[in-house]
């Protein structure tokens, strides 16, 4: 069901309201989401609204360089971060959300990221899409600073 | 039997290794407001046994409320290998997601701590909790 929730890190610098449908909650096994702990909900920019925190957040990349791993500086929580398989859109994490209780949360989706591009083969027939334009790499880069650009300060 | 295992962030800057007997040793999660949005899964590791191999200057520490936990985390990438727990802070609680060896099929976890009601649940199961290092 699709709702409009809110959420944020840990320490409270980085709030974000967004419209989020947790019967659709994904996980993936590749090296960083393992790590990471995340559950995704990949939504369209659109829908997503970073209500504070621009400041605070630190981006990560690595290989191809097209995801944005945002964290917070101060505490480390990782509430969203734009994905290298939807490049143009943003994944929630779905532990970030307000009033979720980790252990309850059960993932409906599977991305097999640890063999990437045949997982990614395998969504986009399944879903009857395209591959996403990349951008010459800039792709994931470029939503990134458009949602940031829109932030408050 | 204790084993010897190795295990880091994601950009490689912190390193540590550890010895633990992971069949002896239950990987546990927590429903608290921080273990919920780290995802983290708990393995109580003892002081001595755990080597920081890299990355004592890569690592930011995050407090709150009691100040007593220190959550620890490579500032470049934000992954949270290990910390020192709340509820063991002399000792550690390593991320077994961290484990280079990590396998989800092999490592689940198996008990939880109630982290909402910390109080009630670390008295009735603190000592135990020690325990299991």
């Amino acid at each position: 069901m699709l709702e409009t929730r809110e959420g944020g890190c840990h320490c409270g610098r980085v709030r974000f309201r967004a419209k989020v449908d947790l019967d659709r909650l994904s996980q993936c096994d590749c090296s960083i989401c393992t790590k990471k702990g995340i559950l995704h909900l990949p939504i369209d920019p659109a829908d997503f609204e970073l209500l504070k925190g621009k400041h605070a957040l630190t981006a990560y990349t690595f290989g191809t360089g097209l995801a944005q791993h945002t964290f917070c500086s101060h505490c480390g929580m990782h509430p969203f971060y734009i994905p290298r398989s939807q490049p143009h859109r943003i994944s929630v994490n779905a532990r970030c959300l307000d009033g979720v209780d980790g252990p309850s949360l059960k993932p409906t989706r599977f991305f097999g990221g640890r063999n990437w591009e045949q997982a990614q083969a395998t969504r986009l027939a399944e879903e009857g899409l395209a591959a996403p334009d990349a951008k010459g790499g800039r792709a994931g880069a470029l939503t990134l600073q458009a949602i940031l650009d829109r932030a408050p300060e | 039997m204790l084993q010897t295992y190795e295990g880091g962030c994601h950009c490689g800057r912190v390193r540590f290794r550890i010895r633990v007997d992971l069949a002896g040793t239950s990987i546990g999660e927590c429903n608290c407001s921080i273990c919920t949005k780290k995802a983290i899964l708990h393995l109580p590791v003892a002081n001595e046994r755990l080597e920081l191999l890299s990355g004592a200057d890569d690592l930011a520490t995050y407090t709150f409320n009691t100040g007593t936990a220190q959550h620890t985390f490579c500032r470049h990438c934000g992954i949270h290998a290990f910390y020192r727990p709340r509820s063991d802070p002399e000792n550690y609680s390593v991320n077994a997601r961290c484990l280079d060896d990590y396998d989800p099929e092999t490592m689940p976890s198996r008990r939880l701590f109630d982290g909402r009601e910390w109080e009630s649940h670390f008295a009735q199961a603190g000592d135990d909790w020690a325990a299991r290092r």
